[in-house]
């Protein structure tokens, strides 16, 4: 992810992040199937049904380059053009960018109070930086630590549909890494 | 934002269980370019609905319910002209439209609006 602009977010623990991951899977109708449609469940469930809330595509430019990007007061997700069609596509790093962006809107987002910018200087600890918070919530979501039968990195990014890298460091976060 | 032309692409997708994707397929515009529509950022060409009623099939009153959302959310119209003549006849027409526009009442829009539509129905 692009760490280079990090927001000062509410400290949250990482059990805290998984709890908000879980509920929204099981919300979502995903407790028992380990693949996560993340397209489908921003676009359709999210922004379909709460219609305040805009998902849109944006060409490189419009995006200044970035991936992803979510309005701080919770008006819109939006994903780069490229990036939305490998996720689209089942591509693991751009599903996991457009969860990363829903963990912004979900942990992050608020209208009255936006969350601050952290000056360069900062030195953010992960539990209180909101990048790392959604990189939590997006590996928690897609990687649903109850539905992981496998210890083996490959395996677990097939079944789950995220990066090789994704799943190793899940599997290591956990201690269920094989070794 | 979204403009009201743009909550009507949305609502067809709806309607469809469809996403950004599979309208892009189905009408032949890329994601960026139609997300870009809907929140206003690109104007709405000329004929993008018509491409959308055809592609999705609309019946007369989805039709009409969608270029209506169309013109709402416009503030400039095209006119395609082929010939000088019909250019020059363009021109005058649109360029004394713009101008009496502003100073027509809300009754005299009314009457043009039913003169044209019963042109229309005599037409089909």
């Amino acid at each position: 992810m692009n760490n280079t602009h990090d927001f000062r977010a509410k400290p949250l623990k990482w059990a805290q992040v998984d709890a908000i991951a879980n509920n929204f899977r099981r919300d979502t109708g995903f407790s028992v199937t380990p693949y996560f449609p993340i397209v489908d469940v921003v676009e359709k469930i999210i922004a379909y049904r709460f219609e305040e809330i805009d998902f849109e595509v944006c060409t490189d430019s419009e995006m200044d380059g970035a991936y992803g990007l979510t309005c701080p007061q919770g008006g819109f997700i939006r994903i780069r053009e490229d990036v939305y069609s490998e996720a689209c596509a089942g591509n693991g790093r751009a599903r996991f960018t457009v969860a990363h962006e829903l963990g912004h809107l979900l942990l992050h987002a608020d209208p009255e109070k936006p969350l601050a910018r952290a000056s360069s200087t900062e030195n953010l600890k992960p539990f209180q930086s909101a990048e790392s918070q959604a990189n939590r919530f997006a590996s928690s979501l897609l990687v649903s630590e109850e539905l992981i039968t496998s210890n083996i990195p490959e395996e677990v990014a097939k079944v789950f549909g995220v990066s090789n890298e994704t799943a190793f460091y899940r599997l290591k976060n956990l201690g269920r890494l094989s070794s | 934002m979204a403009t009201i032309f743009g909550k009507e692409l949305r609502k067809l997708r709806i309607d469809n269980d469809e996403r950004l994707l599979e309208m892009s397929r189905r009408i032949g515009k890329s994601a960026a370019f139609i997300s870009a529509v809907e929140r206003g950022t690109k104007k709405i060409p000329t004929d993008f609905e018509e491409v959308v009623i055809s592609a999705y099939n609309l019946a007369a009153d989805g039709a009409v319910k969608l270029r209506r959302a169309a013109d709402r959310s416009r503030d400039a119209f095209t006119l395609n002209a082929n010939t000088d003549l019909a250019r020059d006849t363009a021109g005058l027409m649109a360029r004394r439209m713009s101008s009496r526009m502003k100073s027509l009442s809300d009754d005299e829009l009314q009457q043009i609006i039913a003169i044209l539509k019963k042109g229309d129905q005599s037409r089909e």
